[in-house]
């Protein structure tokens, strides 16, 4: 072999390094055979230069590598769904849990009112800090199960302020100006208005999310996420079920003395998903998040019941300290309650629909090979 | 076949590399050879593109790794390529489809006035 031959099986060498470990595995050694062979024949066939073999080379290895590692990132994420053969590890589990103790921050920044203001920003940083580093960790790791509640903490955020934003924003200042006109009706009717519009905003988190989901569908790189949520729709329930959390504490809005009631909601969902993440099985899954959620809601419900009375108000606040509020506000947290089971069991309802080939799916696209 | 036929139609040098397979097993270098031969001398793949349609291949079923069996003088077994029933069914859909083509073509030339 010449000098230059030489040269160039060890240029053609460091090129390999490049491509994914998995791929060097399989085909490495292979690659380097043919390499060598085309070499080899080139200088004896003395028509083609060893430069010429070499350019083609360096012309496709970016490509090349590229796509290799796209491919390998594919699969890594289609094969990162729910395998029940697959033991759930301790890290992934105290990664979601972790989770469900990250609003303490938000109860800490908010209740101490001895603490200086730049500690209660410095703790909502915090807050905000971690979620935001889970989910980039998450999308960088082909979004693993533990990450799905916070995927859906962000996603129902953006989901509830876009929607207030751009849609629940002409029909909600209608909705507070009825409070005055309200106080006048039955009871009934008082929740049920309200229930109302508590479910439109219930369709909405669910289409939107629906709509994300489909959106991972149309993208080639986040395709198999797609794949797995369609495999197993109660990850899309947990993911839901994550965004709950900020949904609690929306329903706390405004109200003083309810940080132990926040927490043992939030608990009752820790709960909830610490069975979902260990339970085998669909059904045993999407009953430990309905569980945790029902319970969560029962609480709400509790807490308003017993804070209501003990509110201080100010005077022109929507809602005032009354037993009539009371009734409502209890009756529109267990209406809350039904209306987020149905928000969860509807994506689970979605496993028994029978599997037809999906359009995109089955007919992927090939990468470029010229 | 609804399969195979919804990735209709191969690229030229996928198709080549069936092709190239469609007599018997080959390994990596005797498929490059055999590319470039069937396709006089057009397609010319490097090592990266090769390998990496091999490896679709293999994901999608359409061949499969087998050991080579002419020997390589070395002790390590080279492995050697192969279609499969599914990439066989594939290849002969190209072909019927290429050919319908050229038909079609064929047909609509002869008919046009001189």
């Amino acid at each position: 072999m010449s000098i230059w031959a030489h040269l160039a099986t060890k240029i053609y060498r460091a090129l390999l390094t490049f491509y994914p470990s998995g791929y060097q595995a399989k085909f490495g050694e292979e690659m380097q055979d043919t390499f060598q062979s085309r070499l080899r024949e080139t200088q004896k066939a003395g028509g083609e230069q060893i430069w010429q073999v070499l350019w083609r080379e360096l012309r496709d290895w970016p490509g090349s590598v590229f796509h290799e590692h796209l491919r390998a990132r594919r699969k890594k994420m289609s094969s990162n769904g729910y395998n029940e053969a697959k033991p759930l590890q301790r890290s992934e589990l105290l990664a979601a849990m972790i989770f469900f103790l990250l609003p303490l921050f938000s109860i800490l920044a908010v209740t101490d009112t001895n603490s200086p203001q730049w500690m209660d920003y410095m703790l909502l940083v915090l807050f905000w800090g971690c979620i935001i580093f889970a989910v980039g960790l998450a999308i960088a790791r082909s979004v693993p199960r533990w990450s799905l509640p916070y995927l859906g903490f962000i996603s129902m955020v953006g989901i509830i302020l876009i929607g207030t934003d751009r849609f629940w924003g002409w029909i909600y200042p209608y909705f507070l100006k009825s409070f005055g006109l309200r106080s006048v009706w039955p009871l009934s009717i008082r929740i049920i208005y309200v229930g109302i519009f508590s479910f439109i905003m219930t369709v909405m988190i669910l289409l939107g999310a629906l709509m994300l989901v489909n959106l991972l569908r149309l993208l080639p790189n986040t395709r198999g996420v797609w794949k797995r949520i369609r495999a197993d729709w109660t990850q899309l329930s947990f993911m839901l079920y994550g965004g709950l959390v900020f949904y609690i504490m929306l329903l706390f809005d405004e109200y003083h003395h309810e940080e132990i009631w926040k927490f043992i909601a939030w608990t009752c969902l820790a709960l909830g998903a610490w069975f979902y993440l260990r339970a085998k099985g669909q059904l045993r899954r999407i009953l430990a998040l309905t569980l945790g959620a029902t319970v969560a809601m029962w609480i709400v419900a509790l807490a308003k019941w017993v804070l209501i009375p003990l509110q201080k108000w100010p005077t022109g606040y929507p809602i005032a300290p009354s037993e009539t509020s009371r009734w409502v506000e209890t009756g529109s947290a267990m209406l809350d309650g039904v209306w987020i089971l149905i928000m969860l069991l509807a994506p689970a309802l979605l496993n028994f629909l029978p599997q037809v080939p999906d359009s995109i799916t089955s007919n992927e696209e090939q990468p470029a090979v010229t | 076949m609804t399969d195979v036929l919804s990735n209709l139609p191969l690229r030229e040098p996928t198709f080549f590399i069936l092709l190239s397979l469609s007599p018997g097993p080959k390994h990596g270098y005797a498929i490059l050879k055999e590319v470039e031969r069937l396709s006089d001398g057009r397609v010319k793949l490097s090592t990266g593109t090769l390998y990496g349609a091999i490896e679709r291949l293999l994901d999608q079923g359409w061949i499969c790794r087998v050991d080579d069996p002419i020997p390589n003088g070395t002790n390590r077994q080279r492995k050697a390529y192969d279609l499969t029933e599914l990439g066989r069914k594939a290849l002969n859909a190209e072909i019927a489809r290429l050919r319908k083509l050229v038909s079609v073509a064929a047909d609509q030339t002869a008919e046009e006035p001189s």
